[in-house]
């Protein structure tokens, strides 16, 4: 496995090297900073002074050389807008995102998987369509509709519930997490249903159809036979193999949780990474915008990689060695 | 303005023992907290870097100005009590007396000496507060409470300049980096509000100043709590999550004035919306024949064809149907109350059949074709208005292609004057209109800077002559008579853009608050009070 891990990570320098070229010429493509940084009544000259002090006059290769140099130091640029580096603004939201991310991750697997299950063994059951008909309409409502659904339900009408923001925080090791009081669990609910709401319904189909195929199985019903617990057939024998598919797509689901939270960032003004992505890309706040992909780069081959070490454990025929 | 808001749901013997809990707890240990809802946060604390609305908002709350800013913008006593000018390149200032900064320390003279020196070297802004220094060569502290500057040239406009230095301690570190500041180091004002946390995207957090000589707080704590999203930020209100929110959309005004629980409050704003027309150009990119040939000349450079547009758009119409009522109809480039209004430039009338009798003098009977442009993510329904403008024109038989951009790609675009007629708005921000109509209207010219937003080309010396002698005039009566002339030339009779309206600025505050709304939309917790 190491000499996979090793092939993997060279392979991913490489992939990061592409994309911060795509990006970077994405970037470029969009338009020119100057206009939304300087104030429009800005005089020639401090427009001049501002293209020149940021490198805007420089040609594109020079711009992306520098970019390439300083990045290698660790050093992806400093925000044009708030004058801070870019890793370090993004790394103040990381926190917040992730624990959005992990509590959306586990609603999905601690709720979805058991009622995935539950429809794969009883398919005909009420209760199973039910389950079936939620999750249906988990795929087709969008999710701004959704989360403004419920700020008017929970918190204007029934006041139940905050509307938006973190709420209070404690500092765990430095790390701001707010799921450790009452009043942050009380902020957090609700966008974190927002953000989960799809992908549990994803879950339940996956798992549902998993489990169908696999209860149909020789080796199901051979452990059947042999006259195996009901409890062992379905926890070990069953969910075992329904779970390699679901395990790829719940890997992918928190990648794009962490990533594009956007919409449910923007809408309960979570401070996260995805509000600050579309603030940084309304005024073209060019290094923020590059830093923040290339570390969603890196996190999902990061997140590819642990996926795959997952499958080798869950299922022996993968032999992660044998991969080219 | 917390409160239990769960309360009312709750048996009656739990809103008994909660009233007596709180009645006592209010005397012991509560304090009042004023929680605003606001569009967009501050860049920096640092009150010298960026002269975005949003970070001088929050530096209006911590930090004082020299020269103070009116609801009208117009220069107000601050720190400054008065100033005058010795001559024409000395202006003297007399400063308040018995003023504290949060720390304790006693405000002199040496702290705007300080202030003044800082802004040069404050590095790395994209919207610097440099050129409101740029006339000064010199600053001298006369005496603790007397402050001279020496300018380098003439200017008259001094005071509007001081209006927008924030003062800091003279004992701050002269390489305190905008770091610092957001780190909440040296966050130190004579402001009514001393700074506790800032968590960015999250909240900013303020106690009042108790020693504050001016207008104090009616609350113990104020909050700032950026929500991006309107009906988000509505929403929040309406949770009571916060108690007044800025920027209420012209959608959500609709709904929020049947609400009992919330009151809106509008005010005409700064900025002015406006079409600007390629009109210096013998070619035009977006203007075709009907069959999409080329023309052989370019329409808009006919004053008449301008005119005619302008004649086409039925101002009040597009304000209350597309807006909701939120802005007011435009004859000029600022608003009734700042400097260069001109009492006679009313909105345009509207007049289809004399658009068409222009085109036709014009040369253009059967109309042509056109690409109207606008941004769609930069001003209230910008890109509805775009819509309904391009409609107008359709009325009196052009044909209308209309394309909405996001306002990066927009601008980007415009500055490089790809397109031919253009929807832009521009924040007059300094209470006077000089600024303005020297960057849109003056003739466009690299060196001297002038014309900078002039994406339509305009060039009149004539006009660029009264734009002069307002800037160098002395007699604030005789600098507005250049700037309403110049306004009558620009507007009334070369129609060298088209002013369409002024945005209104909405707040939505909890009933039982009011707020004394500005011009330059800020929204400042000091002014924030319990109605009686």
């Amino acid at each position: 496995m190491a000499v996979f891990i090793i092939r993997r990570l060279l392979q991913s320098v490489f992939l990061v090297l592409v994309m911060s070229l795509l990006v970077f010429l994405g970037v470029f493509a969009i338009g020119d900073p100057i206009n939304t940084l300087v104030p429009p009544d800005a005089s020639d000259q401090e427009r001049q002074a501002v293209i020149v002090h940021f490198g805007l006059d420089k040609p594109l290769y020079e711009q992306y050389g520098r970019f390439l140099a300083n990045a290698v130091r660790g050093d992806l640029g400093r925000s044009f807008k708030f004058n801070e580096s870019a890793l370090g603004l993004i790394a103040q939201r990381v926190p917040a995102t992730l624990e959005l991310a992990f509590a959306a991750l586990f609603m999905t697997v601690f709720i979805g998987i058991p009622l995935g299950l539950y429809a794969g063994f009883r398919p005909n059951a009420l209760s199973s369509k039910l389950v079936m008909g939620f999750s249906a309409f988990g795929f087709s409502v969008p999710s701004f509709w959704l989360g403004l659904m419920m700020i008017m339900l929970f918190a204007v009408f029934l006041g139940w519930l905050p509307a938006s923001g973190r709420g209070t925080t404690v500092d765990v090791f430095g790390v701001p997490l707010s799921f450790l009081t009452w009043d942050g669990l009380r902020h957090l609910l609700l966008p974190a249903i927002n953000l989960a709401f799809f992908k549990l319904s994803l879950i339940i189909r996956l798992t549902r159809a998993g489990t169908q195929e696999v209860v149909m199985s020789d080796y199901v019903k051979y452990a059947r036979a042999k006259g195996l617990r009901n409890g062992r057939i379905v926890f070990v024998h069953i969910l075992k193999n329904t779970l390699i598919p679901v395990i790829t797509v719940l890997g992918m689901e928190f990648g794009r949780a962490i990533a594009f939270a956007v919409v449910t960032e923007s809408i309960f003004a979570w401070p996260g990474m995805g509000k600050l992505i579309i603030d940084s890309i309304a005024v073209l706040d060019r290094p923020v915008i590059v830093a923040y992909l290339m570390v969603i780069v890196v996190m999902f081959i990061f997140i590819n990689l642990i996926v795959d070490v997952i499958y080798s454990l869950l299922d022996p025929r993968v032999r992660l060695e044998e991969r080219r | 303005m917390t409160q239990n808001r769960s309360s009312s749901r709750f048996p009656f013997i739990f809103i008994a023992a909660a009233g007596i809990f709180l009645s006592f707890g209010a005397s012991a240990w509560a304090q009042s907290t004023l929680k605003i809802g606001i569009a967009t946060e501050p860049a920096s604390l640092d009150p010298q870097f960026s002269t975005t609305g949003a970070t001088q908002q929050a530096s209006q709350q911590i930090f004082e100005t020299i020269v103070g800013r009116d609801r009208n913008l117009q220069p107000a006593p601050s720190l400054a009590l008065s100033w005058k000018q010795l001559d024409p390149l000395t202006w003297e200032i007399k400063l308040r007396q018995g003023v504290k900064f949060h720390d304790g320390r006693d405000f002199t003279a040496a702290d705007i000496v300080f202030s003044v020196n800082r802004i040069p070297r404050v590095a790395d802004s994209p919207s610097s507060y440099k050129r409101n220094v740029a006339a000064i060569k010199e600053t001298v502290a006369v005496d603790p409470f007397t402050v001279r500057f020496l300018l380098k040239n003439p200017s008259p406009q001094l005071p509007l300049d001081l209006s927008f230095i924030y003062v800091l301690p003279a004992n701050t570190p002269l390489d305190a980096s905008t770091d610092d500041f957001n780190k909440g180091k040296y966050v130190v004002g004579t402001g009514p509000f001393k700074f506790v946390e800032w968590v960015r995207g999250d909240r900013l957090v303020l106690d009042k100043f108790a020693p504050y000589w001016g207008q104090k707080s009616s609350f113990d704590r104020v909050i700032f709590r950026p929500i991006t999203s309107d009906p988000s930020r509505v929403a929040a209100l309406l949770a009571g999550d916060v108690d007044i929110i800025d920027q209420v959309s012209p959608i959500d005004q609709e709904r929020l004035r049947k609400d009992a629980r919330v009151s809106l409050l509008s005010r005409p704003a700064a900025t002015m919306m406006y079409l600007h027309m390629d009109s210096n150009r013998d070619k035009t990119p977006f203007v075709t024949g009907k069959d999409g040939a080329p023309l052989d000349k370019n329409p808009l450079k006919d004053v008449r064809v301008r005119k005619a547009l302008s004649l086409s758009i039925n101002r009040t119409a597009l304000v209350d149907r597309i807006l909701s009522g939120a802005a007011e109809s435009a004859g000029q480039f600022v608003p009734e109350g700042m400097v260069g209004w001109a009492p006679e430039m009313t909105p345009g009338n509207y007049d289809p059949g004399m658009a068409k009798k222009l085109l036709a003098e014009a040369g253009y009977p059967n109309g042509f074709s056109m690409t109207v442009h606008g941004p769609n993510d930069r001003y209230p329904s910008d890109e509805q208005v775009t819509q309904t403008i391009g409609q107008f024109f359709a009325r009196i038989g052009i044909d209308i292609k209309v394309q909405a951009l996001p306002y990066s790609v927009f601008a980007t675009a415009a500055t490089k004057l790809e397109y031919s007629i253009f929807l832009l708005g521009f924040g007059n921000t300094t209470g006077d209109a000089a600024r303005g109509m020297t960057a849109v209207l003056a003739t466009f010219d690299k060196a001297s800077g002038n014309g900078a937003n002039n994406r339509g080309r305009y060039s009149n010396p004539e006009y660029d002559r009264l734009i002069k002698e307002a800037s160098l005039s002395n007699d604030p009566k005789q600098r507005e008579r250049f700037l309403q002339d110049a306004i009558r030339l620009a507007v009334g009779k070369d129609q060298a853009i088209i002013p369409l309206y002024f945005q209104t600025t909405t707040w939505a505050i909890k009933k039982g608050l009011s707020y004394e709304t500005r011009m330059d939309e800020y929204t400042l917790g000091n002014y924030v009070t319990p109605v009686k």
